[in-house]
């Protein structure tokens, strides 16, 4: 298979898939609750160690699937187990796998209760997140793809808020339901390509156009609720709320990034052609995302209500650089969907340390905190700069190559006048007004409220908790570069073949693609 | 060009400075507290260092002939998609290299001041951290050898302007003060990336660097050279204050007073205007933008003498005052007399800061107090701060031979010069109504007699640390005009000539008459203006109470109530409206409905269910029936 570059050697991606698995089982015997905290900081932290051999070995000079394995599984429906990882989620499978010791580090104290199942769904939660990032094969992927929710809900609804069956219930319905139509669209896919269900080869062939159309409404409507993209957003509120801080930090950093990582490697290479008719929706969606986020974020209460409708805004950036289409555009994106899980993940977990000590989420409680926990202010300022795009850390970069592609596309589209870039803009006023509102209140506010002097500042295990998203907000922001280079061949090849693709299928039908 | 790596260190200084004091702070505000000796000597090391590397710089560079006085360093790329190249470097020419002298060297003297002035606040380290903070990023928009750089300092300084007008976070009005700069600024940022990503999208793809993009300038076309020059000029109204975005700087004054001196007056402000100049290549190809910008400047120096004459703290006054001056700046480079401008810049960093230092010493004696109705006979009690002050008032108002006079007079006779004669008559205007408000502060704060008697005993002179920058800057102010003597009193113009090689500037060639006819105007002006704020406050007169006009202008003609009343009020409103109605009701609808639909469904099927035996019985035969019915049809028999 040309498409792969089988890892002849350890079998690095299984180990990075099964181990948390095995952490899981591993888990089961135990019945004190620091063991549970300590094994499953071990077994993240090796996982994580891990990882970093994929950075090492990986071959920035190809677009293959490296690591690739592949194995049988249900042979009589030729489904295999298929894996690799290649520019496009390299860094997407790090990052998941770095965050997770940070979760379980920001899990220490805030769960008391049931702490065993709590780790247990933190490790199989990262099999499947690690997964998905890595499946080749279709049914591979979608059977993760929906294994994943059931932690998900177990962590919402068990160790959630107060309105946690609520939430736990709408964030279940709301995906499960939009992915049903993915199913659909995989095995039809699977039946026209001879019942292969492998991924790479179900890329550029020729569906026919209105097929593409339908294909690509049963991705979009699984991707846009995963991102989400305005309006199917409603789920990530209430998640966001109801969810443990850990919860809330795999939300944001890892599961929202499956959306945007579908589109990449589904909707661009298999639906080309409907992706090229359908983009002009799918831009205006993501504009509409970015400033009704902005502006739905400014007017709330609740701290991690702001941050979940922020999301809301920066994930809107996020498909605005996929759907324009262009190298500063895509690369953008992805370099922004890593920034968004650093920054978004690193600002819940400040929120969640808050919440520790307050026992309030409400932006209210929470005002002047900053006067007794200078240590925590800096950290949040900081992660705040980060959201709002400040130069030199690591959002601005992601903007503005998402920014200078957008610019490319109008310049194809719209002829002279940069439309859609313009509309965007705004979005960066309402993301420093509404973040310098959390963080004006955070820091300096509250003059009325009863004395916060009993509140102690950041222990270690916090300050470690924090201190490595900081290092990657400035990493990225002053030195993208080395960051850029995993992902550029990859998103060079998906180019030129979407592009090569284009040019056939225009020359073949004539006037009849749009 | 060779790569100059000493260069890297001029911000990275007191970036250092900033990261330890910070450190140190932090670890310790909430226990034992570091020496304020430690803090103030720390951070100072950085601010001097990185002056001793601009004088090292400055004379490298003259060691080099004129066309070829570029040095850079590159240390790496930052990002890189594409054509989209961005290095991470920093470029010093004439022009930077002149911004750089005296940024660190009246950023170092304020720093020492700080030490006397910050004396006893809980937040010593702090502050210090963000002054430190601010010089360095203040430093990189100097130094950065793209816009993308620069704008890495430009937004640099507008956080730590934010945070050290907040600086007295106890008081809630200082916070939203702090809010209200950084938003208003982040308005004008949004000029400024759209202009980088028009420049970029028309000329960026051969490199993204000051050299490159002047080198490929003749490749933008008319259209989209005014659209970026413009955009660029809406950044610089956010950071220079000037109409529509100057409603900040003023209140920006409720920041310590070194940091109104330094920040609000002396460096930052004057960011838009080095930019502007930056520009010139591109400002020079459209003149109609250049235009834009000079009446911008020359209307914002006319709105805020108008305000400065009807306001009664002193800080405001010196506020309004720089907000004017900036306008003449801009004025200047709009002419396309980007030396002039540069000029203006460099000696009004000398005089705005001694004024606002020399504020601070009179705040600092009488504790607090700003309003200057409280003050009066002050000369007396400090006779160091009222001869600096006098100094700086002189150059402010424009008396020849002070340093205000050549530079302002310089912008004015470009002006003329180049046929843009409102612009040269609202300046001159401008400059009587500029000698009359500073020394209608002068005159009510050091002469007549104590208003209040009380603060007017206790008052004493300040401590050297403070007042050994007021006389350095006080030379400064008093001589710095020399440096650009004009050719007409038979001078070199030496800054004019330094600056050439980084600007596309064309000096306009005009007679004798006009030289004279500039001057001319400027003296009588400010013979005017003195004359009238002589007669009206020397001997000492009573807080007056302003009607019609005065009071409209007192009030700063309420444009602070009307932006609250068509921008904020709005957008709060949207927010709001978004969050208790469309999101629940309109958003959510269909993520409701569908639930509901299953509810629905199920309590009519569950009429059916009724859990009877019978019942079901009943419905079997009639299933049965349908069925038998359909087979024997199918079947037919």
């Amino acid at each position: 298979m040309e498409h792969l570059l089988i890892n002849p050697g350890f079998p690095l991606l299984s180990t990075l898939i099964f181990l948390p698995l095995a952490g899981a089982f591993l888990l089961l015997p135990f019945k004190n609750d620091d063991t549970c905290r300590y094994i499953s900081l071990g077994v993240t932290a090796l996982v994580a160690l891990i990882s970093l051999l994929l950075i090492a070995g990986f071959d920035t000079t190809t677009a293959r699937f490296q690591f690739a394995e592949t194995r049988p599984w249900i042979e009589t429906l030729n489904i295999n187990y298929t894996i690799g990882v290649d520019g496009i989620s390299l860094l997407l499978v790090v990052m998941t796998t770095l965050i997770m010791p940070f979760c379980v580090l920001a899990s220490w104290s805030y769960i008391k209760v049931r702490v065993k199942p709590f780790m247990i769904c933190l490790l199989v939660m990262e099999t499947a997140m690690v997964g998905v990032f890595v499946a080749l094969d279709f049914v591979l992927f979608y059977i993760l793809w929906e294994a994943m929710l059931i932690p998900m809900y177990l962590l919402i609804g068990i160790w959630g808020g107060p309105r946690r069956i609520y939430a736990s219930v709408k964030f279940f319905l709301y995906t499960l339901g939009g992915s049903i139509l993915l199913l659909v669209a995989i095995i039809w896919l699977a039946k026209t390509n001879n019942f292969s269900f492998f991924i790479p080869d179900m890329m550029w062939q020729d569906y026919g156009f209105r097929a593409q159309i339908l294909v690509f409404i049963a991705f979009f409507l699984a991707f846009a609720i995963k991102v989400p993209m305005f309006p199917f957003h409603t789920w990530l509120p209430a998640a966001h709320v109801e969810a443990p801080t850990a919860g809330s930090v795999i939300l944001a950093s890892i599961l929202l990034k499956m959306g945007t990582y579908g589109f990449l490697r589904f909707a661009l290479p298999i639906v080309p052609d409907a992706t090229v008719a359908l983009m002009p929706y799918v831009l205006w969606l993501s504009i509409a995302g970015i400033i009704y986020g902005g502006f739905t974020a400014l007017a709330q209460q609740d701290m991690k209500k702001l941050i979940a409708y922020s999301s809301v805004g920066h994930m809107g950036f996020v498909t605005l650089g996929i759907f324009v289409l262009n190298k500063q555009g895509i690369e953008g994106a992805i370099l922004q969907m890593i920034n968004h899980g650093i920054t978004t993940g690193a600002l819940f977990l400040c929120v969640g340390m808050i919440y520790e000590r307050t026992h309030s989420r409400e932006l209210s409680v929470s005002a002047g905190v900053g006067k007794y926990m200078p240590v925590f202010v800096t950290f949040l300022a900081f992660f705040s700069l980060s959201s709002l795009g400040f130069p030199g850390t690591n959002s601005f970069v992601g903007e503005f190559m998402i920014l200078a592609g957008t610019f490319k596309y109008d310049g194809v589209m719209h002829g002279n006048f940069p439309y859609l870039a313009l509309a965007a803009i705004p979005g960066a006023v309402l993301a420093a007004a509404y973040m310098l509102r959390l963080l004006q209140k955070v820091v300096w506010g509250g003059t009325n409220n009863p004395d916060q002097s009993y509140l102690a500042d950041l222990n270690w295990r916090e300050i470690v908790t924090l201190a490595p998203f900081l290092l990657f907000v400035f990493w990225i922001g002053l030195g993208a570069q080395p960051f850029i280079d995993y992902m550029d061949t990859s998103v060079t090849v998906l180019l030129d073949n979407f592009n090569a693709h284009r040019a056939q299928a225009i020359a073949l039908a004539g006037e009849l693609l749009p | 060009m060779e790569q100059t790596t000493y260069l890297g260190f001029i911000p990275l200084l007191p970036l250092a400075g900033a990261l330890v004091l910070g450190v140190m702070h932090v670890a310790t505000c909430q226990g034992n507290r570091i020496a304020e000796k430690l803090y103030g000597i720390l951070g100072c090391i950085g601010p001097v260092l990185s002056f001793i590397l601009a004088l090292k710089l400055f004379f490298s560079l003259k060691g080099l002939p004129a066309p070829d006085r570029f040095l850079t360093h590159e240390p790496f790329t930052w990002f890189s998609v594409g054509d989209l190249t961005v290095p991470m470097g920093f470029l010093a020419d004439p022009l930077s290299s002149l911004m750089l002298l005296f940024v660190t060297f009246v950023g170092s003297l304020i720093h020492v001041y700080s030490i006397g002035y910050m004396a006893g606040d809980k937040n010593f380290g702090k502050f210090f951290a963000y002054l430190n903070l601010f010089l360095g990023s203040m430093l990189i928009l100097v130094l950065g050898n793209s816009p993308l750089v620069m704008f890495v300092g430009w937004e640099g300084v507008g956080l730590c302007s934010y945070l050290l007008i907040s600086f007295y976070s106890e008081e809630r009005e200082n916070v939203v003060a702090g809010n209200k700069a950084f938003i208003v600024n982040r308005i004008g940022d949004l000029g400024f990336v759209l202009g980088m990503a028009f420049l970029f999208w028309g000329i960026g793809a051969d490199g993204f660097d000051y050299l490159s993009l002047k080198a490929n300038a003749h490749n933008l076309t008319p259209a989209l050279g005014i659209t970026v020059c413009l955009l660029l000029f809406v950044g610089a109204t956010g950071k220079s204050a000037q109409i529509p975005l100057y409603v900040w700087l003023p209140d920006a004054m409720a920041g310590p007073t070194p940091v109104s001196a330094l920040i609000h007056a002396a460096t930052m402000v004057t960011a838009g205007v080095y930019m502007v100049a930056r520009f010139s290549f591109l400002y020079i190809e459209v003149p109609v933008a250049g235009t834009v910008v000079a009446w911008i400047g020359i209307l914002t120096a006319l709105l805020a003498a108008v305000f400065g004459m009807f306001q009664n703290d002193i800080k405001k006054i010196l506020a309004y005052s720089t907000v004017s001056q900036l306008g003449y700046m801009f004025a200047g480079v709009g002419v396309a007399a980007y030396s002039a401008g540069i000029f203006h810049v460099f000696t009004h960093a000398f005089f705005k800061a001694l004024l606002f230092l020399g504020a601070g010493s009179v705040i600092l004696a009488l504790h607090h107090q700003q309003n200057i109705w409280k003050m009066g006979g002050l000369k007396k009690k400090l006779p160091i701060t009222y001869g600096t002050v006098l100094v700086g008032s002189l150059a402010l108002a424009g008396c020849p031979p002070f340093a205000g006079f050549f530079s302002k007079d310089e912008i004015l006779f470009s002006a003329l010069a180049t046929g843009h004669t409102g612009i040269w008559f609202i300046g001159v205007i401008v400059a009587g109504m500029t000698a009359y408000y500073t020394f209608r502060m002068f005159f009510v704060v050091f002469h007549g007699t104590p208003r209040d008697r009380h603060s007017y005993d206790h008052a004493q002179e300040s401590p050297r640390v403070m007042t050994i920058p007021l006389i350095v800057l006080a030379i400064g102010a008093g001589f710095a005009g020399f440096l650009n003597f004009p050719a007409i009193f038979g001078g070199h113009q030496q800054v004019s000539h330094w600056l050439a090689p980084s600007l596309a500037e064309h000096h306009p060639d005009a007679g004798l008459g006009v030289e004279f006819l500039a001057i001319g105007g400027s003296v009588l002006a400010f013979v005017i203006g003195i004359s009238i704020a002589y007669r009206k406050f020397f001997g000492g007169a009573e807080e007056p109470v302003y009607r019609g006009f005065c009071k409209f202008a007192a009030n700063k003609f309420y444009v602070d109530e009307l932006y609250a009343t068509i921008i904020v009020r709005p957008y709060r409103f949207i927010g709001k409206a978004i969050r208790q109605m469309i999101e629940p009701y309109i958003t959510d609808a269909p993520a409701q409905g569908v639930p509901w639909l299953y509810r629905m469904t199920g309590w009519v099927f569950k009429v059916v269910q009724v859990g009877y035996v019978r019942v079901y019985a009943i419905y079997m035969v009639i299933g049965l029936s349908i069925m038998s019915l359909l087979i024997s049809q199918s079947l037919n028999l």
